[in-house]
């Protein structure tokens, strides 16, 4: 029985070997129905890009601030934002740098004034209205990004749209699902593969960042790893099972 | 101990252990701008499983654990 399990070892292996066609195509981490997401990180920041009806968003998050370029063809707006409040926001070379605690009149006027008529912010609108009812958490880091954007410039009725939709994607949330399956009606080993690398990278971030906030308490590293290895064991599972086409 | 129990035992270890491999590297890979695709989960399973029951069946017949 040994020496058949060595030749099917041997076998497996030019198996792979055969597979690194397939590993060696760059894809995309996820694409939905008008927007591509594609994730990124680096040991200083998280990166989340969104591209769709022609703007471009990119969002860097690190542990202190957020780096944000809304971008079309001719037109872009960059904004960055810290943990304390202040922002400086930029556009055509002009940079306005504000606390966004203090709530003044005259600088949301000017920064109004500063993107009035951009092209980019318009897209970044249709954008939003494309991910209407995505619970994903890449679009709803995108939608907070559009409320800052809507808050700095004086819109606070898109900020309370913000909070709406949160409200509403809470209350409609159930229990723990380990793959965030969000296409049911085309359920292919395809789209099982690509909610199941989404989640993964998801719990892998999150694992990151509770090392980050918690591994100071004795003991809670052992807790990140286990919460992170059921998750991902459970997730596992799962893509067997979609991927098999087993009704779970 | 039971062959047949042996055998469970390793097949759920090669699963387990294609899940735990999967989970470290499918986001190390993804970072890097790639992505493996679907045929990954059974390359990987399949390996796995194949590389716990011959372990497993070395212990088995091993003097140690017989």
């Amino acid at each position: 029985m040994a020496r058949g399990l060595y030749v099917g070892m041997v076998l497996s292996v030019f198996v792979v070997m055969s597979a690194s066609r397939v590993i060696a195509a760059p894809a995309p981490i996820y694409r939905g129905a008008d927007v591509k997401f594609t994730l990124g990180a680096s040991p200083k920041e998280s990166t989340v890009v969104a591209e769709g009806f022609g703007v471009r968003v990119t969002k860097r998050i690190g542990p202190e601030i957020v780096k944000i370029r809304i971008e079309v063809a001719k037109d872009a707006v960059d904004l960055e934002a810290n943990s304390k409040g202040n922002v400086r926001l930029s556009r055509r070379g002009r940079t306005l740098t504000f606390n966004a605690a203090a709530r003044d009149q005259k600088v949301i006027a000017e920064a109004r004034r500063m993107t009035e008529g951009s092209s980019a912010l318009t897209s970044f609108d249709a954008l939003i209205t494309a991910l209407e009812g995505d619970s994903r958490a890449v679009a709803q880091s995108m939608l907070t990004t559009w409320g800052l954007m809507n808050a700095l410039r004086g819109n606070d009725a898109a900020l309370l749209a913000v909070a709406s939709r949160f409200k509403a994607a809470a209350a409609g949330k159930g229990p723990f699902t380990p793959a965030r399956f969000t296409i049911e009606s085309a359920e292919n080993p395809t789209t099982c593969w690509q909610e199941y690398a989404y989640s993964l990278f998801i719990y892998y971030a999150e694992f990151a960042q509770c090392l980050v906030d918690y591994a100071w308490i004795p003991g809670m590293a052992a807790v990140c790893s286990f919460e992170w290895a059921v998750k991902s064991e459970l997730a596992w599972f799962w893509v067997i099972a979609c991927s098999g086409d087993i009704p779970v | 101990m039971n062959r047949g129990f042996w055998f469970f035992g390793e097949m759920l270890a090669g699963v387990l252990a294609a899940g735990a491999i999967t989970a470290i590297v499918v986001p190390l890979v993804a970072r890097s701008g790639r992505d493996p695709g679907p045929a990954a989960v059974w390359i990987t399973l399949a390996v796995s499983i194949v590389l716990c029951v011959a372990v497993g069946e070395r212990l088995r017949k091993g003097r140690w654990l017989s």
